[in-house]
């Protein structure tokens, strides 16, 4: 009875992990589509808007949904402080802080890190051709995102379910 | 009995189950299933051997020559079933080597006895 | 009385998981794993098997050349 319960246990964790992996892999081309639409609000606040760089940051937060927001709203917090750190510096901090709760991966926040480098510290012009630059590597990113979702996203949920039938059956 | 013959068509089952994807595993299934079976019946074996010996004391048989009926009943077995595990794997030569080895085994263990009869019958004759 | 039949379920168990295993990650793309993983199953098997050689030539000693 005991090794009942305990095989039942085992087989549901293991396909909870697969199925958590599945969602990592699903979600990341998502939130990479989500940060473009970010990155676009950024652009036409810049190239039309005429605010400061917290309230973008603030009307983002407002405006995207999930993860993203927090990343936004972070930011925003944090240039808000006025502690004399650098917009770069401001923006790390909250990248660090939330880039962990996402599914996004090391790729897209080098992305994301070069592009703050540059915000805030030259002209329109040069700010806008930055972001688009950073627009046409998250989209390779994301196309590239979408094709290991089709591969791996059903491949990890069956092997959660078998891999722990099988840790079951090598232990019963 | 039904036991026996129960875990033979259920393993059997098995085995068509597993071999049209894993012929390794269904090769290892069948010599598993085969030790098992003969495990369960060598018990009785021993109880029968126990009764052998017994008889062979109130005889007064040399204990010499059953141990060495017995070691060649061993011997038989024993080559019996490396030869047939190996026919099963498809390699039929290596099995009539190993009945080779055991036939020869089995006759180097006989000589002995056979020694004993042709004295005894020599000494019969005058 | 019989030995340990449960042995002969886990053995066919490995077999259609571990072949189901090989299946998909083979047509995932991912080849050097699906043989990781049916070596791996194979050894395991193969173990089982060996210890039950054992155990078979142990007893067959026992009750027939049990001078020697």
């Amino acid at each position: 009875m005991l090794k009942l319960v305990g095989s039942f246990i085992t087989v549901l964790t293991s396909t909870w992990l697969g199925f958590h992996l599945a969602m990592q892999v699903r979600q990341r081309p998502k939130q990479i589509r989500q940060l473009l639409t970010a990155f676009s609000l950024l652009r036409s606040e810049i190239q039309y808007g005429n605010r400061p760089l917290f309230e973008i940051c603030k009307l983002i937060s407002v405006r995207e949904i999930d993860k993203i927001a927090d990343i936004f709203r972070f930011s925003y917090e944090e240039l808000q402080k006025n502690e004399g750190d650098t917009t770069y510096h401001c923006f790390h901090k909250a990248i660090r802080q939330v880039w962990g709760q996402t599914s996004l991966k090391g790729t897209e926040k080098e992305i994301f890190l070069d592009l703050c480098s540059v915000l805030g510290r030259s002209d329109r012009l040069d700010q806008i051709q930055h972001i688009d630059r950073a627009k046409e590597q998250l989209q390779v990113v994301e196309e590239k995102a979408r094709l290991e979702q089709e591969q791996y996203e059903k491949m990890f949920r069956t092997m959660g379910v078998l891999g722990g039938v099988l840790v079951v059956i090598l232990l019963y | 009995m039904i036991q026996v013959v129960g875990l033979g068509v259920v393993a059997t089952i098995l085995i068509l189950l597993v071999k049209e994807q894993k012929p390794m595993f269904a090769f290892l299934l069948a010599t598993f299933v085969g030790i098992v079976i003969f495990l369960t019946v060598i018990g009785k074996i021993t109880e029968i051997l126990k009764v052998l010996a017994h008889l062979a004391n109130q005889a007064k048989v040399n204990q010499f020559f059953l141990e060495t009926i017995l070691k060649i009943i061993g011997i038989a077995y024993i080559a019996e079933f490396g030869a047939q595990v190996t026919r099963d794997a498809g390699q039929g030569t290596i099995a009539a080597k190993i009945e080779l080895a055991g036939k020869i085994l089995i006759m180097v263990m006989a000589i002995p006895i056979i020694i004993t009869i042709i004295e005894t019958i020599i000494n019969i004759l005058p | 009385m019989p030995y340990n039949v449960d042995a002969v379920f886990q053995i066919a168990g490995i077999g259609i998981i571990v072949a189901m295993i090989h299946t998909i990650l083979k047509q995932m793309g991912k080849e050097d794993w699906a043989h990781w993983v049916t070596l791996i199953g194979f050894i395991i098997v193969l173990f089982m098997v060996a210890m039950l050689i054992r155990d078979l030539f142990q007893t067959i000693k026992n009750v027939f050349l049990f001078h020697s």
